[in-house]
């Protein structure tokens, strides 16, 4: 498999804001550092899911990835090209190729547009729409494609018509009408009924064979990710600790914090429990990191190394990575 | 032992020319003693509805239309609204209603707002109801010292720590919890759920717990009751609801969740979406998205029947 994406220590710090007096004092200047040294690669045909609690980083990383936000430091690369020297018009054109799908369908789709009009606006916006009848044949086969169909009976529609499932097709579909090579889906199904969630799941996997897609799928819920990823890295507080095959990562977990964080979620089989929880406390801020490895102060195994030193992510077996002391 | 049981309650919601959305049409079941029941369904089923109207918490334009709520034997329904408050709400049944914890006066300490709670039910001094929210503080894992402090110094598990401190404050026999977990982490959320479950137990409580996540009923429940479109469709024990789920959309429903320690298998989505409550479909609400649909289930509705192995369903496909 080729290399699509690689991302080499990407930071996203953000400024916290001070107050009026201390700015004149001029005391410190504190960062939230949301994304804090991340490096990984995503493959050509695959999804590369980033799991973590709220605030470890993970749709920053997607964001800086695309630049939506711009990255501190480090390097991202897209098919050999470095997005992150590109300039604004360059990175427009590259930009057809990588796309995003938001959490809240509500949000992302305007109420005021009608739906063909929504799923046209990208191809307006790079100016390759051609004429008018054009981009509806364009629209009405994306529509087609993510199964809202007979398109006609969307196109002419508003948002508030349809509901969250259908909107969030049609989310899909405006992603989808610039034939992208990379999709970065951020918690694509977090804001849906359970009965649509496996729908629109379903759909992203049919698509990625259909088109040869590869997504970087954001998610907190570690079910769907060990249902629709290839391989998976998992965040705590701005860094990767473990990362490889998705299915050897939520089974057979080494980073101490990945394994509480597994065995804290509860299944539907009503024979399986969730069992003992080692871990203490809860995620630190971001603005003050503990030194060493992020996590030695909830960890029950940290030593005096943990304390100081950082660890950083090795191979520790075939394809899994691994930051931790304990494990390298 | 039975704590409370719902006979037939009915409650709409009034929209101005619009009519009635029935959010509660006549729902039957019961929680026993000591035991946890489960309230599952997608949004806009009723699930909150339903715990609304049992604790006769509802909106000006929400009506209950008839049925009873009878609790150790007593309808509570047939109480004046001051009998009610006085007897029944928090002292007898509790609620940690949804978002609770963001509901918090953010410039009233803690610890002052339950004391709060406990004044307006209990005919306690003050001392002595700041002495039993340190002891509350303790049982539900905070530390008593942190009565003091004001909601944005507790973390949101501690917040969600102390809004069940807040529902245990009247030594209630029920206590409905609302999405308890909803906006907390998967570790914090673990916690949370060993602590409600630990708590019911030791305390001897019954419970009802209101989600849309399949697997926290099955982490915690005994019973479960499955929602949909302001009807009840399945209710029994939880292992074999959820082992060998009978009604259509309760086999839709589990097709759909996936496990993280069980093995990688397709799931399946329910097509279409549910009805609007304004004018649910005639018949079996589930009939336009059931694919074994027949033309009975478009005409009658199917009533809760028990089977042999003591699960109620409401479908015209089981049980014949």
């Amino acid at each position: 498999m080729k290399e699509l994406i690689r991302v080499e220590n990407l930071k996203k710090w953000f400024p916290v804001r001070k107050g009026f007096l201390s700015s004149l004092l001029g005391g410190e200047q504190l960062y939230v550092r949301a994304v804090d040294g991340v490096s990984f690669k995503i493959m050509e045909g695959e999804i590369f899911g980033l799991a973590g609690e709220s605030g470890c980083g993970k749709t920053t990383t997607a964001r800086a990835i695309l630049r939506l936000v711009e990255p501190t430091e480090g390097k991202v690369y897209y098919r050999g090209v470095e997005l992150t020297s590109l300039d604004k018009k360059q990175l427009r054109k590259v930009r057809r190729e990588l796309q995003i799908i938001f959490q809240d369908p509500y949000e992302s789709l305007n109420p005021r547009m009608l739906i063909c009009d929504i799923v046209a606006e990208p191809l307006l916006v790079q100016g390759v729409g051609g004429s008018k009848s054009e981009r509806e044949e364009r629209v009405a086969k994306a529509l087609e494609s993510v199964g809202l169909t007979p398109p006609e009976e969307f196109m002419y529609r508003f948002p508030h018509e349809l509901s969250g499932g259908q909107r969030q097709r049609v989310a899909i579909a405006r992603a989808l009408i610039l034939r992208p090579k990379f999709i970065a889906a951020d918690e694509p199904v977090s804001m849906l009924d359970m009965s649509i969630r496996a729908g629109i799941l379903n759909l992203m996997l049919d698509l990625k064979e259909k088109f040869g897609l590869s997504y970087l799928y954001i998610t907190h819920d570690l079910a769907t990710a060990k249902y629709v990823c290839d391989r998976i890295a998992i965040m705590y507080l701005g860094k990767i600790v473990e990362e490889g095959p998705a299915i050897s990562v939520i089974d057979e977990p080494l980073h101490p914090y990945v394994k509480a964080l597994i065995e804290s979620v509860p299944t539907p089989n009503p024979r399986v429990k969730v069992g003992e929880i080692p871990i203490k406390g809860e995620v630190p801020t971001p603005i003050d990191i503990p030194p060493g490895c992020r996590f030695h102060p909830r960890c029950p195994y940290a030593t005096d190394k943990c304390k100081v030193k950082e660890p950083p992510k090795v191979e520790v077996e075939k394809n899994r990575y691994v930051a931790c002391h304990l494990l390298s | 032992m039975q704590l409370l049981k719902v006979n037939s309650v009915k409650m709409y919601y009034k929209i101005e020319g619009k009519g009635w959305v029935k959010a509660v049409d006549d729902v039957n079941i019961w929680v026993d003693k000591r035991a946890a029941l489960g309230l599952a369904g997608e949004s806009g089923c009723g699930k909150t509805s339903l715990a609304l109207t049992i604790m006769k918490l509802l909106p000006p334009n929400g009506k209950i239309f008839g049925g009873s709520v009878l609790l150790d034997g007593e309808d509570i329904f047939k109480l004046s609204d001051e009998e009610f408050r006085r007897k029944i709400r928090w002292k007898t049944i509790s609620m940690i209603p949804q978002g609770a914890m963001n509901a918090l006066n953010p410039v009233v300490k803690v610890g002052d707002q339950i004391v709060e709670a406990i004044l307006i039910h209990e005919d306690v001094d003050e001392e002595e109801a700041r002495g039993r929210v340190r002891e509350l503080f303790e049982l539900v894992g905070l530390d008593p010292n942190r009565v003091d402090a004001y909601p944005h110094e507790l973390s949101g598990g501690m917040k969600q720590r102390a809004m069940i401190a807040m529902a245990l404050a009247c030594n209630p026999k029920l206590v409905i919890a609302d999405e308890p977990t909803t906006a907390l982490d998967v570790i914090v959320q673990a916690q949370v759920l060993k602590l409600i479950k630990d708590l019911q137990r030791r305390l001897n409580l019954s419970l009802i717990l209101i989600t849309h996540d399949l697997s926290i009923i099955s982490e915690i429940c005994d019973s479960v009751a499955i929602m949909y479109a302001g009807k009840v469709v399945e209710y029994g024990p939880v292992e074999l609801v959820y082992e060998e789920p009978m009604h259509p959309y309760t086999r839709g429903l589990l097709a759909a969740v996936p496990d993280v320690k069980g093995k990688r298998r397709r799931l399946e989505s329910i097509p279409g979406a549910p009805p609007d409550l304004l004018s649910p479909p005639r018949g079996c609400r589930f009939n336009p998205r059931c694919k074994y649909a027949e033309k009975i289930c478009a005409v009658e509705e199917p009533p809760l029947v028990k089977l042999g192995d003591g699960r109620l369903v409401a479908c015209h496909k089981v049980g014949d």
